[in-house]
């Protein structure tokens, strides 16, 4: 087996951009003698070497150039300079579905999937049931593309593409979608590829998903490689640039060591307020101006993993005289459903009575046995007991991510919550 | 030089593919599906004969039936009406099929190719209908038919290296969308299809004479109609032609395709 699959030696992809189509034709017509581009460098100077039999997990926010450098690699777009080299036969999941015909059958679109992709039609046929099995889409292989639900369209790309055979494959992102069932059936799949020894390339935004199945991940940023590391370390590094945060490399703070409350000072960020600009709103009265995420060693964090303890740490600042208050926080997936919180009134623990200039800092401090997945977090200081009334109400104060229990126990539904399992044989 | 020939080869199964959706496509949806391809050419013909012959009454010279121009008319209409369909086709085909060329590693150098192929099988469709409308009609094709395969094999390779270079220039220019349906119109008219090359002034005589469609036209004509042996030189140099144009849009297509993607 050759070493290395795919080896990306000082690569960099520049995108001309015109003003107007019109500058592109003058551009043309004077064959170049005058320009009107600008260019834009998707990516700048980059190499990597991918062993052949390898996984990376190609980490960054949209426009870092993850899926440029994935089309560089399959050979559809050109580098401007540098040099791409491949050993091997790849398949790319770019899109799923790409060139699918909705007139026609979805046995006919996947003859020519297959016939595009490199293979024969003998192969392709030969290969039929093995896709229309994984697709389990039964006898709608043979209706019109048109008729299918966005489900089953994604169940037959999917299952077409994975069904090449390829020594190389690249996904982008493809695999955030299906149902759970299916998800589970091609995380099975690329599993039992990546035993065959196939080389993946695979862009996600779902940093478990990198950590579960990645041998080794890349950050992107701007065009450029700024990490390149083990799934875990860099799943670190994403989260915490993400938040604006080193918080991966973040030295413990000895400072505000959490337990008893005199340690903790109360600090207020600007940042913040400039984040959550948009999502707040209430009187005014008082103000929340941080909110963090703690670790049990005392360190911020925007990731925990499943059933850790954290604090959550809210910093109040009053701007005004306030005999009552009560300070909550809620926890919401992706999807905007609560999935835990409580305030301090629930919780019998009554904020002091507070004057104008006064702060506050409160830690709710819990484990969070939560599935894997983004969170955010909605914190409220309410003054009124019986009718919703609030000084401050901010949603997406903090965005956390729960990573998947270090042990593999896969989480179903939303919370984790212990159980104790007797069997009697009988 | 043998490059676009191997690309035939190369991606043979790809193409029949192409080809076969393309046809499909076109009559898909409708009541009569594939009946399409022979009720258009026969209801056509029934149209020129109904226009020429039954309200303008043109006469081609020395000919006494007026049901003869409706005739003469449709054989020069089969070829260029392919070649019509597939240009004009060709100028958009590669933004219709940009998921396969931005998400897909894929030969898009067939793409114009399976139009061309498409647009000549269904002109040949509308040839069966014709020819059995002429045999109807009592007259018999002579050995001068044998030689039209050979016609439409050039008509091939001269529409597929038009058909590239149009693809390309496209890409890179979009106004070539709107630009080709003029060309053709202008086209039309310059060829002798729905007039006589012999109405033609002398002093405009020379633009038949470099329009490489005439011979094509002259060829369908002398092969269906007047059972002659269509003019072997003009052959010659359409052949000529025609293969240059087949090796030079090629060589057009490859050298652009790296860009494609970054344009669409």
């Amino acid at each position: 087996m050759r070493s290395s699959a795919i080896e990306v030696d000082r690569v960099s992809k520049a995108y001309r951009l015109y003003p107007t189509p019109r500058h592109r034709a003058l551009e043309l017509l004077t064959f170049g003698a005058k320009t009107y581009h600008t260019n834009f460098w998707a990516l700048s100077d980059v190499s990597l070497q991918v062993k052949a039999g390898a996984t990376l997990g190609l980490v960054g926010n949209n426009g870092s150039g993850k899926s440029t450098l994935l089309q560089l690699i399959a050979g559809i777009v050109t580098p401007t300079s540098g040099h791409v080299k491949v050993n091997g036969r790849i398949s790319s999941l770019l899109e799923l579905g790409a060139g699918f015909n909705p007139e026609f059958t979805g046995r006919e679109n996947v003859e020519l999937y297959g016939v595009v992709m490199g293979m024969s039609r003998e192969e392709t046929f030969a290969r039929m049931p093995a896709i229309q099995a994984f697709a389990g889409i039964g006898e709608f292989i043979d209706r019109p593309v048109k008729s299918y639900s966005s489900g089953m369209f994604v169940r037959l790309a999917f299952s077409a593409a994975i069904h090449v055979n390829p020594d190389i494959l690249l996904v982008d992102e493809a695999l955030a979608v299906g149902d759970v069932v299916f998800q589970h059936q091609c995380i099975r799949r690329i599993r039992e590829m990546q035993a065959a020894g196939t080389t993946i390339v695979f862009v996600s935004h779902d940093m478990g998903m990198v950590r579960s199945i990645c041998t080794e991940a890349i950050l992107l940023e701007g065009g450029r490689i700024v990490a390149h590391d083990d799934p875990a370390t860099i799943a670190n590094i994403y989260h915490a640039k993400t938040a604006g945060l080193e918080a991966a490399t973040i030295a413990p703070r000895e400072a505000r060591s959490n337990g008893d409350g005199a340690s903790v000072a109360f600090h207020a960020e600007p940042e913040f307020d400039e984040r959550v600009r948009l999502f707040r709103h209430g009187t005014g009265a008082a103000q929340i101006r941080s909110v963090e995420l703690i670790d049990v060693q005392g360190r911020a964090v925007n990731s925990v993993e499943f059933g850790d303890e954290v604090i959550l740490r809210v910093h109040v600042q009053y701007n005004e005289d306030a005999p009552f208050s009560i300070l909550g926080f809620s926890i919401r997936d992706k999807t905007g459903t609560d999935i835990v919180g409580t305030n301090t009134h629930e919780e019998n623990v009554p904020l002091p009575p507070r004057r104008a200039g006064d702060t506050v800092v409160v830690d709710f401090r819990q484990r969070l046995p939560l599935a894997n997945g983004t969170y955010s977090v909605t914190t409220a200081l309410a003054y009124d007991r019986s009718k919703p009334s609030y000084y401050d109400w901010v949603d997406n104060a903090l965005v956390l991510t729960v990573l998947p229990p270090e042990s593999g126990k896969i989480v179903h539904g939303k919370v984790g919550l212990p159980v104790d399992i007797a069997v009697h044989v009988q | 030089m043998l490059a676009p020939f191997r690309v035939l080869v190369s991606h043979w199964q790809a193409i029949q593919i192409f080809v076969n959706r393309d046809i499909r496509g076109r009559y898909i949806n409708s009541a009569l599906g594939l009946w399409w391809a022979v009720i258009q050419p026969l209801a056509l013909l029934a149209l020129y004969t109904f226009v020429f012959s039954g309200i303008m009454s043109v006469r081609l010279n020395g000919s006494a039936s007026t049901g003869e121009f409706a005739l003469y008319a449709f054989c020069g209409l089969l070829p260029w009406l392919a070649v019509a369909d597939a240009l004009t086709r060709s100028a958009s085909v590669l933004f219709d099929q940009t998921p396969l060329i931005k998400k897909v590693v894929f030969p898009s150098e067939i793409l114009p190719v399976h139009l061309v192929l498409s647009a000549l099988v269904v002109e040949i469709v509308g040839l069966v209908v014709f020819l059995a409308v002429v045999i109807i009609g009592g007259r018999l094709p002579g050995w001068s038919l044998l030689l039209l395969p050979i016609v439409i094999a050039l008509q091939f390779f001269f529409m597929t290296g038009i058909a590239w270079l149009l693809s390309t220039l496209a890409v890179y220019l979009r106004d070539v969308r709107q630009v080709v349906g003029l060309v053709l119109t202008l086209w039309m008219f310059l060829t002798p299809i729905v007039y006589p090359a012999s109405l033609v002034p002398a002093r405009f005589k020379w633009v038949l004479d470099i329009n490489p469609m005439t011979p094509v036209v002259d060829a369908y004509r002398a092969a269906l109609l007047d059972d002659q042996m269509p003019s072997l030189v003009s052959l010659v140099v359409f052949a000529a032609v025609a293969f240059t144009v087949f090796v030079s849009g090629h060589w057009v297509f490859t050298r652009s395709k790296p860009t494609f993607a970054d344009l669409l």
